[in-house]
């Protein structure tokens, strides 16, 4: 896959995210570029793969406790959430996001099935360089006082290219409603 | 009489927010972690109204449950999948096996509660 796709890619996991996060409650701005190897103090991260023909990979999203809760949809009714709680709605909203970048990756062509996501919390985390021949893509948002970092590497098969994007459908989007 | 929903979610958040939608109408419901559980819960529960039931879980997927709850002589309990998934193909998919709706997450409460009492009544 050539750069200009692949930042393309980028882009959609940016509108994803925010586009998520709005549904939420949460307005994300944008910060530019995670740097690997930055040690973060304290983190619950959840990791979720997924698999396909053409592209294959994991995405990651990880934050301090204080934004998971911030955007937890109980955290009204339950003012001391757990860390258990907090591990689960991390899991919750890695899968979320990963549905919603899977249907835009649908819309250029490109097919994935998805993993169910496996999520940790602690200290002094460090996101390691994406290794050789993994395209990475990583993004800082902040909200509010707060960040989200989100991160989505892939092995893409050569000569893979994105294919104009298909018109989206009313019901493709979250919330949308098929009653048969 | 109060009607009988099983949900089918490996996040119990995900589990308590569909718990929430439905708090304040004549519902109890029922817990399961994935789809075997699910199917087990349908076993122990055949007076069900109702499945809600997430599609990527361990184990069992939500997809694999339906078929399997809806073989003969299983319960012809409706189904009505919750997921992040939006790909058509397994939307169709769910269609040919019976499910009656899929709605796509995040959700609005009342629009799940609305769809649930078109399809329990």
């Amino acid at each position: 896959m050539n750069d200009r796709d692949w930042q393309k890619i980028g882009a959609l996991l940016v509108e994803s995210t925010q586009g998520l996060f709005q549904k939420l409650g949460a307005t994300l701005e944008s910060r530019g570029t995670h740097e690997s190897g930055a040690f973060v103090d304290e983190m619950t991260v959840a990791v979720i793969g997924f698999a396909g023909d053409a592209m294959r990979g994991s995405l990651v999203i990880g934050a301090a406790r204080v934004a998971w809760k911030k955007t937890h949809p109980l955290a009204a009714d339950r003012p001391t959430l757990s860390e258990d709680d907090v591990r689960d709605w991390a899991g919750e909203l890695a899968n979320q996001l990963i549905g919603r970048l899977k249907i835009r990756l649908l819309r250029h062509g490109i097919t994935i099935q998805l993993g169910t996501p496996t999520t940790m919390s602690g200290r002094d985390f460090k996101l390691g360089p994406a290794v050789t021949k993994v395209m990475s893509s990583q993004h800082r948002f902040e909200m509010g006082s707060d960040w989200v970092i989100v991160r989505l590497d892939a092995v893409v098969d050569e000569g893979v290219t994105l294919q104009e994007a298909a018109e989206p459908t009313s019901e493709e989007d979250d919330g949308g409603t098929f009653i048969f | 009489m109060r009607k009988k929903i099983i949900v089918v979610d490996d996040s119990r958040t995900a589990r308590q927010q569909v718990i929430n939608a439905l708090a304040g109408d004549s519902f109890d419901v029922v817990e399961a972690v994935d789809g075997r559980d699910g199917i087990e819960k349908l076993s122990l529960h055949p007076d069900a109204s109702m499945v809600i039931c997430d599609v990527n879980m361990p184990r069992m997927n939500g997809l694999e449950m339906l078929v399997q709850a809806s073989k003969p002589p299983a319960s012809t309990v409706p189904f009505l999948m919750l997921t992040t998934e939006a790909q058509p193909e397994l939307v169709q998919q769910a269609k040919q096996a019976g499910a009656k709706a899929w709605i796509i997450k995040p959700f609005k409460p009342e629009l799940l509660l609305a769809v649930v009492k078109k399809i329990a009544g």
